[in-house]
């Protein structure tokens, strides 16, 4: 009867299961040697064709399993226990039949030990869907080819015809460092390639080449086998022509070849088009990238300081438009062990001519008089340049390390310039009026060299650093200088003076600096930072000047423009800080201070006056984080600045007869407090963020500038020292995201109290900013990329003592950029940029204008070995170079000569070989 | 009947073959992460390498009883911190019922803690019978195993330990997992201790503290948000959900 009920029971389920396709297994597992029941063995059933878990049990107490229910099909049967043999077979389960296996026998362990084969760290990974083969882990014959060491790899083989299966398929493809080694025929790599070249044979499926162009995958794929060569060695490049009407021209060649670590790398340029050096990205790729530095900070902050030459800053500027001719070379490698030495070198060479022109008009207004004024001036610039650099980076082991660096530049400059100016009364009378004509050449050299030492104790956050810091510097100038002054009183010619001389400059430098650091942890989480600086240097300035004699030659000295001088300078600097991180906040606070002493030695006069300075640096910051993203940081800092060489030197400069700058011996320090306040909070689900900062800054005995200025238009300034000078800004962006437009807002304020004294009367000049930034973009990779950033500003200047030359004047800057990926390998770029400002009847022109650039390109081969690029610059011819500005007793406007309007058809040729370009993250 | 079934089976396996077969314990997992391979290898990514430690480790503790485990942060290696994120693992738990297929888990996502519930990811194991690997004194058949549709997990486990569990999420193998691999994550998980005498039995409840929501919606949200982000979203989005 139960035996009935049971093979019912069995039935109905038969009938179940074959409607679902399933089926049911059981068994009985059997220890084979002393006839126990193995309970808790694993009874696994994986898919044949894959070997994928379906689905697993443990025996019971009995030895007994069931299994199911299951899909039919052919399956592996895996019977494994900790103290078994594995037990393998493969079934074929058919739909709605449940399966009793019976009896299935296990040995112990013990009785398989003769069969164990040990393995000691396999040479063979997984990575991803490939295999990895470690090539130096197989032994072949000295001078074996890479068929012999393919044939001692598991799971590979070779026949005699040098066919290779892998993974029991035959392989289609063997390639060589990804690429394909004189076609594809497998034979040829693998028997032409010695096998002790190898490093690594990776076995994968290769979508077919038709997949891979189309991104459509049509599911064929070959089992490839890629050989990875022990040494990387390969380059990139590119060679980019740039030709363009109005004599426009833009050309670079770019190449870096490489060796495992080492990288030797070239670049030229030459143009007109303001490209005056590498982009931060080829610098990387193709310089040393030696201005570029990054650190990481106690707190978690990542740091990337960017500088620049300052010589390099032609673009925008008011020196004209440059043609350059650059070029540099750079070696690095890494050597030693795990590769922790670096070496790195480079040499770069840049020569810029520039032709320029600028004009000025300006109006001054004084308390018992008001003048306009007018020049205009076409200048010549020319700058060569060598440059050398020098980094060696050593791990001397896993507690010290030392970095050296050294740089070297040797600068040639010429400079001439032509000029016109006057000035004129308002019923537009001559005051005066002037013609310069100046030219003069320089030479600079200039080394420097650091040593970093820095030293890791055994006890955690235990840090010693020492840096040593040399430099020196050289240079002499020679100028010839001719001047016709004329002066009218009352519209009327009074009298006409002349400048004729030959000026000599020599200045040097050299110094030697150290500093010590030391870190110690004084409880968990506090920390205390000493440190000792010691900085000596020296320098000396020697100017001469010379009028012209009856005889034609320079050789009379002018007293009062000539004199030497030397200036020693010593500064002890000791400081001490605490830092205090913790999760939820952190702070620091503490102070150094400068005992620093002057000497300053009139070698002309033969007196010397001694200056002694005590500078204090406190600092204290605190930053409280409420969560991860959202924080408060306070922060204060404050600095002593001593005057400079320069201003306290007492000697007359004429390189502008009508505009002369004084020394002032009796300068004192200035004391600058700086405050800080600033709020972010960001929802990153949300995507909405705000980030705000004020910050305030006063200064103490400020050094502000003192002009007198006669009733013939001279004027004459020094340095002097003031109160009341400050600078509030306000920064705010609040950022969010609807549907997929990113979009921010945000105020902007500043406040701006300057100080100057005119014929010994203080004034105050505030200037008031606020503004309403906005910005919106869009980008959708590979398809297109919009951003548009609108900046309204209200403008006010106001002077305490005179009202003429106040202003106020709204303002609009703008840009918007958009870039479009189009089928076929094309791609649009535009840019926009707009200044407009409201029309001041007191100038004599509007100066809005909109800059549009646009260009296309078009790439060609596969993988864009070529670009075609068709750009215009300055699309409606508005660009200018343009300057307004205020103070308290005069407006200035300023012209420079800037790039316009011109197109450039540009080729870029991109070679490479086992390589390609690094990008940003 | 089934519950019932299993349960009894448990109870008899732990009578009679204590000595065989692991019920219960808790298990210290070593995870590092080479930071240097995960920080890519674009130009930012070099500068910034030999500021940080290539590798960092930490050590969690797995917890389990009968079906149940719980999975949480216990130290790391001061020496090897970076200073800048996965600052907030500590907070995070896994609690795991593989009977029942579910898991609770607190995680800390950018800003707040979540309390996620969801059912246990679906894994495709492939055996590979033959590689045999010892770790913590036991010894592990390997198999391999894709996660979040294309990432590879390459696993160890044993089967003298009766829980078809792992660290995080992890699971599905005839046996405890004890060494874990992610190349894409450039992290392995491997345990270094198995303690079977001092089980704290009472830690295994799940978390209650934290923002309620869906696993489910919270991974889309993420997808969302990360999806102009490359592969340092990713690389976040599988961090959040192992």
């Amino acid at each position: 009867m139960k035996k009935k009920v049971f093979l019912t029971l069995l039935l109905l389920c038969g009938i179940l299961f074959s409607h679902a396709q399933t089926s049911l297994l059981k068994g009985q597992i059997t220890d084979s040697v002393d006839k126990k029941n193995p309970a808790n063995a694993v009874i696994s059933l994986l898919r044949k064709t894959d070997s994928v878990l379906v689905m697993f049990t443990r025996a019971r107490q009995d030895g007994q399993f069931t299994l199911g229910p299951v899909d039919s099909g052919r399956y592996i049967l895996m019977i494994t226990h900790p103290y078994m043999g594995d037990y393998f077979d493969t079934l074929q389960l058919q739909a709605g039949v449940p399966q009793d296996l019976g009896r299935l026998y296990m040995t112990p362990k013990s009785k398989l030990l003769a069969e164990v084969i040990l393995r000691t760290g396999t040479p063979i990974r997984i990575k991803g869907d490939t295999t990895v083969y470690t090539a130096d882990s197989f032994k072949v014959r000295a001078g074996a080819n890479v068929e012999e060491l393919l044939r001692r790899l598991p799971g590979i083989s070779v026949d005699k015809d040098g066919k290779i299966t892998a993974m029991g398929e035959r392989v289609k493809k063997v390639l060589v460092d990804g690429e394909e080694f004189f076609g594809s025929d497998p034979g040829i790599a693998t028997r032409n390639l010695r096998a002790d070249a190898v490093k690594e044979v990776e076995v994968f499926d290769k979508k077919s080449d038709q997949a891979e162009f189309t991104g459509i995958d049509d599911g064929v794929k070959d089992k490839t086998i890629n050989l990875k060569m022990k040494q990387q060695k390969g380059y990139f490049g590119k060679v980019e022509l740039g030709g363009g009407l109005k004599d426009k021209y833009n050309n670079a060649a770019m190449i870096n070849s490489f060796k495992d670590k080492r990288k030797l790398a070239a670049y030229g340029i030459m143009s007109n088009t303001g490209q005056t050096n590498l982009d931060w990205q080829d610098a990387q790729n193709y310089g040393g990238n030696d201005n570029m530095s990054t650190g990481v900070t106690d707190d978690g902050g990542m740091w990337i300081n960017m500088t620049r030459d300052a010589d390099e800053n032609f673009w925008g500027g008011r020196n004209g438009i440059p043609r350059n001719t650059n070029g540099g070379l750079h070696y690095s490698d890494k050597f030693g062990k795990d590769l922790k030495q670096s070496f790195n070198s480079g040499y770069k060479f840049s020569k810029i001519n520039a032709d320029a022109a600028s004009s000025v008009f300006s109006r001054t207004f004084l308390p018992d008089s008001s003048w306009l004024s007018r020049s205009n001036s076409n200048n010549y610039n020319s700058n060569s340049k060598h440059a050398l650099n020098l980094t060696l980076d050593l791990t001397l082991d896993s507690a010290n390390t030392l970095k050296w660096t050294a740089r070297a530049n040797k600068k040639n400059t010429a400079a001439s310039s032509f000029s016109y100016s006057e000035m004129l009364t308002e019923e537009l009378d001559s005051i005066n009026n002037s013609r310069r004509n100046s030219h003069s050449t320089g030479d600079n050299s200039s080394f420097n060299s650091t040593l970093l030492w820095k030293h890791k104790f055994k006890k955690l956050s235990r840090t010693l650093s020492v840096n040593t810091d040399f430099n020196w510097s050289n240079s002499s100038n020679n100028g010839f200088l001719y001047s016709l002054n004329r002066y009218y009183t009352n519209g009327l010619h009074e009298r006409t003076d002349t400048i004729d001389q030959e000026q000599t400059r020599e200045n040097s430098a050299k110094g030697i600096s150290t500093k010590i650091s030391y870190t110690e942890p004084l409880a968990k989480d506090f920390y205390m930072e000493l440190s000792h600086s010691i900085a000596w240097n020296s320098s000396t300035s020697d100017r001469q000047t010379y009028e012209k004699s009856n005889n034609g030659k320079y050789e009379e000295v002018v007293d009062t423009l000539s004199n030497s001088f030397v200036f020693d300078r010593l500064v002890h600097t000791p400081g001490l800080n605490f830092r205090v991180n913790k999760k939820k906040y952190n702070f620091t606070f503490g102070a150094a201070a400068g005992f620093s002493h002057f000497i300053q030695k009139n070698k002309t006069r033969g007196n010397s006056t001694p200056y002694n300075f005590v500078n204090f640096f406190p600092q204290a910051m605190y930053n409280y984080k409420f969560k991860p993203n959202t924080g408060l940081r306070l922060n204060y800092n404050g600095s002593t600045t001593a005057p400079s060489l320069e201003q306290l030197q007492p000697v007359f400069v004429n390189t502008d007869p009508l505009n002369i700058y004084i020394g002032n011996p009796l300068l004192k320090q200035s004391f600058r407090h700086n405050f800080g306040l600033g709020f972010n909070w960001y929802n990153v689900l949300k995507e909405k963020g705000i980030w705000t900062s004020i910050q305030f800054s006063t200064t103490d005995k400020a050094f502000v500038q003192s002009s007198s200025i006669d009733a013939a238009g001279r004027r004459t300034y020094q340095t002097v020292n003031s109160d009341g000078q400050y600078n509030l800004n306000l920064y705010s962006d609040y950022s969010f995201k609807i549907k997929k437009i990113r979009l921010g807002a945000g105020p902007t304020a500043t406040i701006y109290r300057g100080v100057d004294f005119i014929n010994g009367v203080k004034n105050f000049t505030t200037t008031k900013n606020a503004g309403l930034r906005l910005n919106a973009g869009m980008n959708k990779e590979k398809k297109f990329d919009f951003d548009f950033g609108p900046e309204f500003t209200w403008n006010v200047s106001a002077g305490s003592i005179n009202t003429e030359a106040n202003a106020k004047y709204w303002q609009l800057e703008g840009w918007a950029s958009g870039r479009v990926y189009l089928p076929k390998k094309f791609e649009i770029h535009t840019e926009l940029n707009t200044e407009l400002r409201q029309k001041d009847k007191r100038f004599v022109q509007n100066n809005n204008f909109t800059k549009w650039d646009m260009d296309i390109t078009k790439r060609f081969f596969k993988g864009n070995d070529l670009e075609v690029k068709l750009g215009v610059y300055d699309i409606l011819n508005q660009n200018r170079g343009f300057d307004r500005s205020f103070s308290s007793y005069s407006f200035t406007e300023s012209y420079f000569t800037t790039l316009r309007r011109f197109w450039l058809l540009t080729l870029t040729w991109n070679i490479s070989k086992n390589g390609k370009p690094a990008s940003g993250f | 009947m089934k519950k019932i079934l299993s349960f009894l089976l448990l109870i008899a396996s732990t009578n009679i073959n204590a000595q065989q077969f692991i019920n219960s314990g808790t298990i210290e997992f070593e995870m590092k992460t080479n930071n240097h391979k995960a920080f890519g290898d674009g130009i930012w990514a070099e500068m910034f390498k030999d500021k940080i430690p290539q590798f960092s480790t930490y050590w969690y503790s797995y917890t389990f009883d009968n079906n149940k485990s719980l999975y949480k942060f216990d130290r790391q290696d001061e020496k090897t911190k970076i200073p800048f994120g996965n600052n907030n693992v500590e907070e995070n738990i896994w609690f795991n019922d593989y009977e029942t297929g579910t898991a609770v888990s607190r995680k800390f996502v950018f800003d707040d803690n979540y309390l996620l519930t969801d059912s246990m990811m679906k894994i495709n194991w492939k055996l590979v019978p033959n590689e045999t690997r010892e770790i913590a004194g036991f010894s592990c058949r390997k198999a391999v195993g894709i996660i979040f549709d294309s990432v590879y997990v390459f696993a160890f486990y044993t089967d003298e330990i009766l829980i078809p569990g792992g660290p995080m999420g992890i699971h599905g193998l005839p046996g405890m997992i004890l060494g874990i691999t992610i190349p894409r994550m450039y992290s392995s998980w491997i345990a270094t201790k198995v303690d079977i005498v001092n089980v704290n039995k009472t830690l295994i409840t799940p978390p209650l503290k934290g923002k309620k929501k869906q696993g489910k919606d919270l991974i889309e949200n993420l997808k969302k948000v990360t999806s102009d982000w490359g592969s340092w979203g990713q690389q976040a989005i599988w961090n959040i959900f192992l």
